[in-house]
């Protein structure tokens, strides 16, 4: 057998490495994290042993609030990406194939699409006060601008050709635009809302800043009051593994819908 | 049936900034016979593309007019096929799907649907392709679909920009077969665009020879091997003559815009 080409561009590796590299890679940092904590290198409260980590998800997950603050945090993520989905994708779609729609949408996304939305958290709580509603607010514009602009660039990216063999079939504008743009955007559309759904992970903290009383993001400012570093610790890898999840499950839904697309 | 008329036909595309415009045609007039298959070939540039996309309602002349039959042509429509140089067919359907589309957007039923669209396939030899997506099939065989979508919804004449020019030299010896093959059985009026003139005189009845910038009709050359059309028929000295002679006169049009843009 050939030896394997590790170190060339573009050349894929045996599965096998591939696996073996990402469990060596992730081993190293457990190793790392081990060795300060447990060695006694680093204080306990600033970097809680594994063990610790592991005893506050079992009380956590024992009495039910872990598992309050996740089902918090997640709903709020998912209301806010689905409403910023529902007003993003159709509204890329048609900025992106439509000059007219550009031109009057692009001014406003690209101002504010460079703003932080921390920014805006103080104007939310004035607007819509410290309910639910800002924090689902929150997610909703730190995913909905961008979104919009990476739909729009998957429309831009439709080949024209397709829609004018539409026209020669007969088919109307309308149709051309149901018909042949819209699905056209689908695979593209999907990755756009894996990646934003990422960045909707991310701001789950800053939505949770306010007046919450349940969700991850409040676990983590809490525990913080408390110097409880074994907590903070549980909520940052609960969102990982949830933002992975979600992730995951996207990339599945994306292969079962959309079989067509390589 | 009807015949395609261009009378007169120029196309000047605007300059970018002002300036002046790129005269694509200039002043072309021809006439594509009821049941005719016409050929245009001219060197790369010469306004082929344009031409066509004209007489498919793609493009407005900027003078002439273009009529089929007694219609003039101002769009595009299901009455003039298309068969575009790259290939468009719809990623997210198969290849009945593909075939079908137009049949759908005319309400056609299910049933006259299914034997249309099993007629073209076997026509096209892809009967076995009939549920494959366009990701599994090759060059040759999605073209053959494009032009079994093409022909399907009955177009009073189908228009096909370099459709083989993507192609590898075998393949597209037999797809050039497959269409005069195609053409013996239908009748279906063609008209027909490529810079290779070899192409040209295997398929056509009549070739109309190209001037570079700006495009113009130089001389029509009528070609009288029988139908469907073979290997023998590439051997032959007719071929051979008729090849030089349209050799020298696109060599000469090549030459000239050579010293033009020096
Ligand atoms: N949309 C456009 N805007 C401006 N100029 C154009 C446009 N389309 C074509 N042209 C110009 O018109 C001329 C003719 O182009 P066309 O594509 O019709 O040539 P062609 O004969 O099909 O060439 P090829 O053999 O390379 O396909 C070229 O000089 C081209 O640069
Ligand atoms: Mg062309």
């Amino acid at each position: 057998m050939p030896k394997p080409e590790l170190f060339t561009p573009k050349q894929g590796i045996p599965g096998g490495i591939y696996v073996a590299v990402g469990l060596v890679s992730a081993a190293t940092g457990i190793l790392v994290w081990c060795v300060l904590s447990y060695g006694g290198l680093v204080e306990s409260y600033f970097l809680p042993t594994p063990t610790q980590v592991a005893r506050a998800f079992v009380e956590m997950a024992g009495d039910g609030s872990l598992w309050r603050h996740v089902w918090a945090s997640t709903s709020v993520v998912l209301t806010g990406f689905v409403l910023a989905g529902c007003i993003a994708v159709p509204l890329g779609i048609l900025m992106g194939s439509f000059s007219i729609v550009a031109a009057a949408v692009e001014p406003v996304t690209n101002f504010i699409r460079y703003l932080p939305v921390s920014a805006l958290v103080p104007l939310l709580i004035l607007w819509v006060g410290i309910g639910l509603e800002q924090k689902v607010a929150v997610i909703f514009l730190g995913v909905v601008f961008n979104l919009t602009i990476m739909v729009a660039d998957v429309s831009a990216g439709v080949s024209k050709a397709l829609l004018e063999v539409g026209y020669t079939l007969g088919a109307t504008r309308r149709q051309v635009v149901w018909k042949i743009l819209a699905p056209a955007t689908l695979p593209g559309v999907m990755d756009a809302l894996r990646v934003n759904m990422g960045v909707a992970w991310t701001y789950v903290v800053v939505a949770e800043l306010v007046a919450a009383s349940e969700g991850l993001g409040f676990m983590i400012l809490n525990a913080m009051r408390g110097l409880f570093t074994e907590v903070i610790f549980l909520g940052i890898v609960v969102i990982g593994l949830l933002g992975l999840i979600t992730d995951q499950g996207l990339k599945w839904l994306r292969r079962g819908l959309l079989p067509w697309a390589s | 049936m009807a015949i395609l008329h261009i009378d007169d036909v120029s196309l000047i595309f605007p300059h970018a900034r002002g300036g002046r415009g790129v005269v694509a045609i200039d002043r072309v007039s021809m006439t594509v016979p009821d049941q005719a298959f016409a050929v245009i070939v001219g060197p790369s540039g010469c306004g082929k593309t344009t031409l066509l996309r004209m007489a498919a309602g793609l493009e407005r002349p900027t003078g002439g007019t273009l009529r089929l039959g007694d219609q003039c042509i101002t769009g595009p429509g299901a009455d003039r096929g298309m068969v575009f140089q790259s290939y468009t067919l719809f990623p997210w359907l198969t290849v009945r799907g593909n075939i079908e589309f137009g049949l759908r957007l005319a309400g056609v039923s299910t049933g006259e649907r299914r034997d249309r669209c099993d007629y073209f396939l076997a026509e096209v030899g892809l009967g076995k392709f009939a549920d494959a997506y366009p990701k599994q099939l090759s060059g040759g065989m999605m073209q053959r679909v494009a032009i079994a979508r093409a022909l399907v919804t009955d177009p009073k004449i189908l228009l096909m920009d370099e459709p083989f020019g993507a192609l590898d030299s075998q393949t597209r010896g037999l797809m050039q077969e497959l269409l005069t093959k195609i053409w013996f059985d239908t009748h279906k009026q063609i008209l027909f665009v490529t810079h290779d003139i070899d192409e040209a005189i295997f398929l056509g009845q009549r070739i109309h020879v190209m001037t570079a910038r700006p495009g113009r009709i130089k001389e029509v050359v009528e070609v009288g091997f029988p139908y469907p059309r073979s290997l023998d028929t590439l051997t032959s000295p007719e071929f051979i003559a008729v090849r030089q002679r349209i050799h020298a006169s696109i060599r000469e049009e090549v030459l000239k815009a050579q010293q033009d843009d020096e």
